[in-house]
Formats: C-alpha cells, sequence, structure tokens
C-alpha cells in the first residue's frame, strides 16, 4: 500500500512536471492570431454552425434529469404495496 | 475394384476377383455377428442356419470357388516371371523428406502377389477352411453348452479365415503383417470362446502374449527391411538389384528377427507354450488354426525368404541363419515328440505333434535355404534341381502335414464328441440323486463351523440375494471341494435349485444341505460310475472305438500314417524328402549333423506316439462303459473326414505330378516334363532305389526307424484285439491282428520308464512354464510396478503440478480486485494516461 | 490580456491537483469535486486555445463540456444517494463489495 501510495505521488509529480514543460513550450504558441473573438460572433456560431449539437446537447441534459429524478424516487411506499401484494386496491 | 493389373507372363481372366476371396469372408463378419444378436434364439436361425454356419459355409465355399479358379490358370504355367501383381486400392501416400531438397513418394497400398507359392498355401488355406467350417456345423451346433453362442464362433471364424487368405494374397510385408495380427487377434478370441472358463481365458491370454513376443521382433525386422530397401513391397524387396545393394550382415539381422516372429506363430522353441494349452478352445478352433492355417503362416513368412537367400548378390552371406533356423526346427521335433510320450488327452498329443512336424518343415526350410545360399543354383543345373527339390520337400511337406493333421483333429473332435455324447446317454437319468460334491460341501461347512445362511453371504458376490451358476462355481472352487466346468455344474445346480428358477436362495441350499447333513457319500449314494470330473479328451475314456466308429478311426489311421511318414501314403513323399536333405545339407556342412540327426531321431519317436494314440483309442477293449457306448458320428463330421481320407492317400498322385519340383520352381509347370504315370514311375524309383549309395540306405534306416521300430514297440505296449463280438471294417483286421499278436508274445514293462524322473518332466512339459512365469514375476511385474509408480508420481505429478499452479495464481491474481473505489480510479486514470502517451508518441 | 500560455499552465496545474485528489480522497463528493475540476481545468485549457487561435470552437466545446458537466454530477449525486441508502456511508472505502 505505501509503496503504492509513493509510486502514485512520484508518477503525479512526474505527469505534473510533463504536463507543464509541454503546455509551455514555444512550439505550441507560435502561430498567433490578433483579433480574438467576442460574444456575438460565439453566439451567432453556437445557433448557427452548432445548432444541431446544441439541441443534442439540451436533450441529454432533459434525459439526464429524468434519469437522476428516478434514480433518487422514494420507494417506501412501493415496496410496502409489494410486500403485501397489492392490497391496497 | 478399380484396379491396375499388372499380369506378367499369366493371362488370368480371375485375377480381378481374387480380391473378393478376401473381402468376402471380412464382410461376413460382421454380417453374422449382427444377425446372430438379432435372431438369437430364433428357431429357423438355430436349425436351419445353424447360428451362422450357413453363411460361413456360403462364404467360404465362394472362396474356394475363386481360388480355384485362380489355381486352375497357374497349373499350366511357367515362366520366369510367371507371376502376377494385382494392385488394389492406395491406402495413403505421404513423401518422406530426404534431408536435401529432394522427396521421395511414398504410399502404402493393398495389392496381391500371387505366384506358385501363394497358389499352393491358398489352396490348402480355403479347403481346410471349408472342410473344417463343415466340420464345425456338426460338432458345434449338435453340442447343448454352445448354444446360442455360435454366431460369435462362425462370425470369429469367418474373420479368421479373411485373414489367413489375405496374408497368403498380400503383396507386401506391411499387409502381411497386418494380417499376420489379424490371426493372432482371432486365435485369441476362438481359443478363449468358453471364456467363462478360466483356463480358457488364461490360455487364450498366454497364447496373444506368446506370439506378441514374437511379433515384436518381427516388427523391427520389419522396420530393419524397410530401412535396407525403403519399400515392403515384394516388387521392390525380391528385385535382385535391390538385393545386391545391400549389406549382407544386415540383411541376416533383419531376416533373423523375422524369423523370431516366424517362431512365436509357429509355436517352435522357445516360443511353444501356448500352443499345447491353446487345446482349450474347441475342437474346429484347434483343426484351422494350430494345425491347418495359423501355425502355417510362419512357414509361409520364411519361405518367402527364399529370394533373399537364393540371390546371387547374397552368395554364401546367410547361412548361418539358415542353420539356426534348422537347429530350431530340430530341437523342436525331438522335444516335442519326447513330451509327446507321456500325453493321455488326445487332443494334447496332436498340439505336440503339430509342433514338431513344423519343426520338420523349419528344417527342411532351413536346409533348402542353406543350399540355396551356397550353391551355385542360377548357372549350374544340377545344384538349380537339388535346391528346388529341397525346397519342394518342405513345401509338400507342409501340404501333406495340413491336410493330414487337419483331418487328425477332425477325427479326434469326432471321438470327443461322441464319448462325450455316450457319457450323457449313460448318466441322463441320475437327477434324483445328490451329488458328490454337496456331501464335500457339507462337510466343509461342518469342519469351518458355518452356518449354510453365513456361507451363503460369503458366496452371493454381487450380493444380489441369489446364487448364479458361476457364483456356485467360484465357492466350490474356493471351498476346494471341485473345479466344475460349466457343462457339469448343470446338473449340480439342478439338484440344488429346487425351484428351477436357475438360482439357488438360502432356503433352498439349506433344504439340500439339511437332507445330507451328517451322512457320507459313501453310506447315502451307492453309485460308483457317477463320475463328474469326465474328461471327454482323455484317452482313459477311450478304447476299442474301431469296431463303433469306422470311418473316424479309418481317417485317422490314414492321417497317423501319413504322419509317420509310412511308405506310399501322404507324408512320406515329403518327409523322406526332408531327412534326405538334411543329411545332404550335413555332409557339406558338419554343423547340420545336428538337425539331421534330430529329424532321423524324430521319425522314430513319431512313429512311437502317433502308434501309441490311435491304439489306446481305437484299438483294444473299452476301457469303461462309456468307451462302449459310443456310436457313429454324424454326416456333417463324416463329410470333410471322408474328402481328407483320400486327398491324403493321393499323397503318390500329387508326388507323381511334380509337386514338388512345381511349387518352388516358377520356371516349371506341373507335369511339363514327365506325364502322371511316368512321374510316380520316377518318384518310386527315386525313393526307394536311389543311385546314391548313401541315400539309399538312409532312405530305408528312416523307413525302419520311422515305420517299424517305432510303431513296433507302440505295438507292443497298447491296444490288443476288439472284443469278442465286435466287428471292424476289413482293413483294420491285419492291423489289430498284428497288435494282439506282438502284444501277446513281446509284451513288456514300461512302469519303469513311466514313473521315472524322466517322465516327470515330460509331463510337466519340461518345466518351460514354470520358468517362464518366474521371469515374468520377476522381470515383468517388478518392471511394471516401478512405471506404475512413476506414473503416479511424475506424469500426475506434472498435471497436478500444473493445476496447483494455475490456481494460485489466479488467487494471488485476484487481489488486484481491492474492491476500492480510489483504486479503481488510478487504475483507469493511469490507463487513460498509458493510452494518450501512446497516441502522443505516434503522433510526434 | 492575459498571454493565453500562463493560462494554459494554470489549467495543467489544476489538473494535476485534481487527479491527486480524485486519488486520495475518501468522502465520495469530494472525488467528485476533483473530477469537476478536472473538467474545468480541460475547459480552461480551451478557453485558452480559442483565444490564441482566434477560433470560436474553442469555446463552444467549453460551453458544452460544462453542460455535460453538469448532467453528470446529477446523476453522479444520485448514485451516490442509493449508495448512502445501501450501505449507510459515503466513504469510498467502505464499499469493498467486489473485493477479490
Amino acid at each position: 500500500m505505501k509503496f503504492l501510495s509513493l509510486m502514485t505521488r512520484m508518477g503525479l509529480l512526474a505527469l505534473g512536471f510533463i504536463l507543464i514543460a509541454t503546455v509551455s513550450a514555444d512550439a505550441v504558441w507560435q502561430e498567433a492570431s490578433d483579433d480574438a473573438p467576442t460574444t456575438s460572433k460565439l453566439a451567432d456560431d453556437l445557433l448557427n454552425e452548432w445548432g444541431l449539437p446544441l439541441l443534442a446537447l439540451g436533450i441529454l441534459m432533459a434525459v439526464a434529469m429524468i434519469g437522476a429524478a428516478y434514480l433518487v424516487r422514494d420507494e417506501r411506499m412501493e415496496n410496502l404495496l409489494w410486500e403485501f401484494g397489492g392490497e391496497e386496491e | 475394384m478399380g484396379s491396375t493389373g499388372t499380369t506378367e507372363t499369366i493371362h488370368s481372366s480371375v485375377i480381378e476377383f481374387a480380391p473378393y476371396i478376401v473381402f468376402l469372408p471380412m464382410i461376413a463378419f460382421p454380417i453374422i455377428l449382427l444377425f446372430g444378436r438379432l435372431f438369437n434364439g430364433n428357431k429357423v436361425w438355430v436349425s436351419t442356419f445353424k447360428e451362422g454356419g450357413i453363411f460361413a459355409l456360403v462364404t467360404m465355399a465362394t472362396s474356394l470357388l475363386l481360388a480355384l479358379l485362380l489355381i486352375k490358370d497357374y497349373i499350366g504355367a511357367y515362366g520366369d516371371d510367371s507371376k502376377s501383381a494385382l494392385h488394389v486400392f492406395d491406402w495413403f501416400s505421404s513423401a518422406m523428406w530426404n534431408g536435401g531438397a529432394t522427396t521421395t513418394e511414398i504410399s502404402f497400398g493393398f495389392g496381391l502377389y500371387i505366384d506358385h507359392i501363394t497358389v499352393m498355401l491358398l489352396f490348402i488355406a480355403s479347403f481346410l477352411c471349408l472342410l473344417i467350417n463343415t466340420f464345425a456345423i456338426g460338432y458345434m451346433n449338435t453340442d447343448p453348452i454352445n448354444d446360442n453362442r455360435n454366431h460369435r464362433f462362425y462370425a470369429e471364424f469367418v474373420l479368421f479365415c479373411a485373414g489367413m487368405l489375405g496374408m497368403i494374397l498380400a503383396d507386401s510385408f506391411l499387409w502381411l503383417f497386418i494380417f499376420w495380427e489379424l490371426m493372432g487377434l482371432c486365435s485369441y478370441l476362438l481359443i478363449g470362446f468358453y471364456y467363462e472358463r478360466p483356463s480358457a481365458a488364461y490360455a487364450a491370454k498366454k497364447a496373444f502374449l506368446t506370439t506378441r513376443v514374437g511379433d515384436v521382433f518381427l516388427m523391427v525386422g520389419l522396420a530393419m527391411l524397410w530401412h535396407l530397401f525403403g519399400s515392403l513391397d515384394y516388387a521392390v524387396v525380391f528385385d535382385s538389384d535391390n538385393i545386391a545393394a545391400v549389406d549382407p550382415a544386415s540383411l541376416q539381422w533383419a531376416l533373423g528377427m523375422m524369423f523370431i516372429g516366424a517362431v512365436g506363430k509357429s509355436a517352435q522353441f522357445p516360443l511353444h507354450v501356448w500352443l499345447p494349452d491353446a487345446m482349450e478352445g474347441p475342437t474346429p478352433v484347434s483343426a484351422l488354426i494350430h494345425a491347418a492355417t495359423m501355425v502355417n503362416a510362419g512357414l509361409y513368412l520364411v519361405a518367402r525368404m527364399f529370394p533373399f537367400f537364393g540371390a546371387e548378390a547374397m552368395h554364401g552371406e546367410l547361412v548361418d541363419l539358415a542353420f539356426i533356423i534348422a537347429s530350431i526346427g530340430g530341437i523342436t521335433a525331438v522335444m516335442a515328440a519326447s513330451i509327446a510320450f507321456v500325453q493321455m488327452d488326445l487332443k494334447k498329443v496332436l498340439a505336440y505333434s503339430t509342433m514338431s512336424q513344423l519343426a520338420y518343415i523349419f528344417t527342411g526350410l532351413g536346409c533348402a535355404l542353406w543350399l540355396a545360399n551356397s550353391l551355385d543354383w542360377h548357372h549350374d543345373d544340377d545344384a538349380h534341381y537339388i535346391v528346388i527339390i529341397a525346397f519342394g520337400a518342405a513345401l509338400f511337406h507342409l501340404f501333406n502335414h495340413a491336410m493330414a493333421k487337419g483331418m487328425l483333429f477332425m477325427a479326434s473332435g469326432a471321438v470327443i464328441h461322441e464319448v462325450h455324447h455316450a457319457h450323457h446317454h449313460l448318466h441322463h437319468d441320475d437327477h434324483h440323486h445328490t451329488p458328490k460334491e454337496l456331501y464335500m460341501l457339507s462337510d466343509y461347512l461342518a469342519s469351518k463351523k458355518l452356518s449354510t445362511f453365513e456361507f451363503f453371504k460369503t458366496i452371493d458376490l454381487d450380493g444380489s440375494g441369489e446364487i448364479d451358476m458361476f457364483e456356485f462355481q467360484t465357492a466350490l472352487k474356493n471351498a476346494e471341494v471341485a473345479d466344475l466346468p460349466p457343462w457339469e455344474m448343470g446338473d449340480l445346480m439342478k439338484a440344488v435349485d429346487l425351484d428351477g428358477n436357475g438360482t439357488i436362495n438360502v432356503p433352498e441350499l439349506d433344504i439340500v444341505l439339511e437332507k445330507i447333513k451328517g451322512k457320507t457319500y459313501e453310506e447315502h449314494e451307492h453309485d460308483d460310475h457317477h463320475d463328474d470330473h469326465f474328461d471327454a479328451q482323455s484317452m482313459e475314456n477311450m478304447g476299442g472305438l474301431a469296431s463303433k466308429m469306422p470311418i473316424t478311426a479309418t481317417a485317422m489311421l490314414v492321417g497317423s500314417l501319413s504322419i509317420m511318414g509310412f511308405p506310399l501314403i501322404g507324408g512320406f513323399w515329403s518327409k523322406e524328402g526332408i531327412i534326405a536333405n538334411a543329411w545332404r545339407v550335413g555332409l557339406e556342412d558338419p554343423r547340420f549333423f545336428f538337425p539331421a540327426a534330430c529329424v532321423l531321431l524324430g521319425a522314430a519317436m513319431t512313429g512311437f506316439y502317433m502308434s501309441r494314440m490311435w491304439l489306446k483309442t481305437f484299438a483294444g477293449s473299452p476301457n469303461n462303459e462309456v468307451a462302449a457306448h459310443v456310436g457313429p458320428t454324424n454326416t456333417w463330421i463324416k463329410i470333410p473326414l471322408f474328402t481328407l481320407t483320400f486327398v491324403t492317400l493321393g499323397g503318390i498322385l500329387f508326388a507323381g505330378m511334380g509337386f514338388t519340383h512345381w511349387a518352388p520352381d516358377s520356371g516349371y509347370a506341373l507335369m511339363s516334363e514327365k506325364g502322371l504315370f511316368e512321374g510316380i514311375g520316377y518318384e518310386l524309383g527315386h525313393a526307394f532305389a536311389n543311385h546314391d549309395m548313401f541315400f539309399f540306405t538312409l532312405t530305408y534306416i528312416a523307413i525302419f526307424l520311422g515305420a517299424i521300430v517305432g510303431p513296433g514297440l507302440a505295438l507292443s505296449l497298447y491296444g490288443g484285439a476288439l472284443d469278442e463280438g465286435e466287428t471292424a471294417k476289413p482293413w483294420f483286421t491285419p492291423i489289430l491282428m498284428l497288435n494282439a499278436a506282438i502284444k501277446g508274445r513281446y509284451s513288456w514293462d514300461n512302469s519303469a520308464f513311466a514313473t521315472s524322473s524322466l517322465s516327470r518332466a515330460l509331463q510337466n512339459r519340461l518345466y518351460f512354464d514354470h520358468y517362464y512365469d518366474m521371469a515374468m514375476l520377476k522381470i515383468v511385474a517388478a518392471f511394471s510396478l516401478k512405471a506404475a509408480h512413476a506414473d503416479s508420481k511424475f506424469i500426475d505429478g506434472a498435471i497436478k503440478t500444473i493445476e496447483s499452479t494455475s490456481q494460485s495464481a489466479s488467487t494471488s491474481l485476484r487481489k488486484l480486485t481491492t474492491g476500492s473505489a480510489r483504486d479503481y480510479i488510478l487504475m483507469a486514470a493511469v490507463g487513460t494516461l498509458m493510452l494518450f502517451a501512446l497516441i502522443w508518441g505516434v503522433m510526434a | 490580456m492575459i498571454d493565453p500560455s500562463w493560462v494554459s499552465g494554470l489549467a495543467a496545474l489544476l489538473f494535476i491537483i485534481g487527479l491527486a485528489g480524485a486519488f486520495t480522497r475518501k468522502n465520495a463528493i469530494i472525488v467528485l469535486m476533483c473530477i469537476e475540476l478536472m473538467l474545468n481545468a480541460a475547459n480552461l485549457q480551451f478557453a485558452a486555445a480559442a483565444v490564441h487561435h482566434g477560433d470560436t470552437t474553442g469555446w463552444v466545446y467549453t460551453l458544452f463540456a460544462i453542460a455535460i458537466a453538469a448532467s453528470e454530477v446529477a446523476i453522479g449525486l444520485a448514485i451516490f444517494l442509493a449508495m448512502y441508502g445501501k450501505h449507510e456511508s459515503i466513504t469510498l472505502d467502505d464499499v469493498n463489495v467486489l473485493k477479490n
């Protein structure tokens, strides 16, 4: 266990160094462009070019909501009913 | 049959059908077995089809017919290449890598190879198979002990015939070996036909294992031959160019190994121990396998080795092997004849006689092979002639012996059959007497202080609450009361099995034993003839049967005379030939004096024991009332006896036809040089008025020993005139009168010989079995214990180690699944990072 | 404005911290938070790249990632609720039914 955590820490440290070195290497940041995009351009692209994925995302989120709601439902009533074999009706 | 027949000078139209000679019996085997199982017990099957006997008969008749047609094509043919080969099918082909860039194609196919030796043995085998089949129908189907299991007999019989015929017709040593093994298997099955008898099962095992020892050597020999020649086909192996290219010493070793295989199969010293025990099988089996066909397989193998010995390239190289062959023949001849002196069992006398006569043929072959190897017979006409008649004499003796011995065994079977029937008739109505065995059993229980119930529990082996015949038999044997064969258990069971349901339960045993408790057999029962241990095969139960079974007695007389080499009857022509040739070789090579002397001595001994056998069985007065009650035998048995009597008597005709010259020499055809009567005249002159002084004296010495000294001794000791009022056929009268006269005048007491230690040694078969058993125990059993130990420790141990290793590896691997989600996150992250690193490395 | 390379560096650092936390913590909600942290670091990286290259595609990715992260958290919390109902604790060490 101790060995494993030691290895993990060393690995993380190494990973950290590698990542920062890679990210701040000069070769990556060569071709800079002058005009940073604007918010209006963002909205424009979002609704026109990326419209379909946006729709999909919306549906995904809806489904996720429903799923989450189902997962945390309160089952006490159902359990009781199941136990006594539907005597309510 | 999709064949590419390569016939050479013989144009035979039948050869296309020749494979059927072998295939028909082979197919008949499963058919008979199947029908036998399906229709077991069916009345029509039993009475009309003789439980498969008729099927077998028809099959063998067809094979014989095809064989005869084939022989007809060969009889008049002669020429240097008068053999044909027929290729039937290719079994499989493969290529053998030669170590370089080349491969040699090798293919194993089955084909037929037919030359004059083949033809002679083919005739013997198919003819005798048919006749013995006829005999078997008369013998097996009329004996109630065989009811409902004859189909097994006929199926195995037919398979055996297929094996023999296949071996004779095969075109390579490989197929010879395959059919050889097939015959060994059938021999095992048939000897152990009465498998419920421990002695029969033991004998079958012994036969198979002993011939197996020989077969191992045969396999080694064949492997060496393969190594030398690259193929086992006769066409390749007998080719003189190929032989010239081979190292003689290795060839001698290879042939020697193969000869040991022949020794095993033909029951010669030292692998002879199985033949006497093989008499446990039914008599048709003894007749076919152990007199007429299977034991000839070894002889056939040695005869097939002739081209090696006769090849010019091997001149003088293989003489040592020829000497070994002849000596083993000589040793066995004398040894077997001496053991036959003291045998009381009719079939065992014939078994030892077989051994002895086969030894004669081996000696003859050995001498012929020596001559072929030493004389320059390819160029010198006289030498050519000598080699031919030497080899021909041996083969002719094979022919005569097969016919005569087959007939003798069948005749003895007839005698045994009738004695058995007589015994049954006499003691048919003794049911109400309590058998002696039960008295002994009661005494045994009293001495061991066992109650009936306790005893019952110990003998009820399968715990079923009832005793069947087998358990009762075993129980009686363990209590040392009696060791009865199954057909005598029947009466005993009937005495105890009161409700007749076939098994004994406790109340029945109790009632029966209570009835006789405290009484003894002698007081209570008063029949002194009731002997449940009646041995139908022992000559003690015979005597004076010449008047009661005329045809059988004649057959046996003619057969015995043929074997003894009595002048003018069948075996004489060949036996004299063998003796003459043995001495001829003895004059040239002094080593050969030993087999030559053995062969001459054997002639006298043969005369003695064969006469003894005939006289004890057929002459004199009956030894007990069973013998007096015997009647003549049935038609099925009489037909083969009749036929073979005439064949044996006709030996002079065969000799006159030039048989001895024809078989080995393909450059000679029957009656091509002399006509029949001229041939007979020539043979008579050659035998009785030979030009060469040495051989003239030799012939007369041999005749004197074999036909006068030997039988004379027997006539003075055994037999005698028939009883008053008994009439025998006219040709017996001179013999019986001579017997009575000699016995009356010169009878002498041979009890000094009978009780000597030599006699005891002979009765114990010279202790060979004893020593072999000891060797087996010390060597084989110890080795097999070690092997079993190694197997359970090392081999099983290896498997168990693999198992336990994988188990522990699995257990340790499972520790990776810690169940803790943190570790799983770690694992997932590490995996993903590695994947990225891989892609990054590949991309960059 | 800010040099995108520094933002990128920050993103890398945050990622490492999130990773270390995910390996180390035993409270399930903290682990979820660390995962969110990693996601956020990736978002930052995207944003910085978008600014640097002048392309809005990076920003679109960021929005999408945030949305998806939200759904994922919802599901995750639902799972934690169920886990609590079963095992009476949300310490990851106590949930080791799959051990060995």
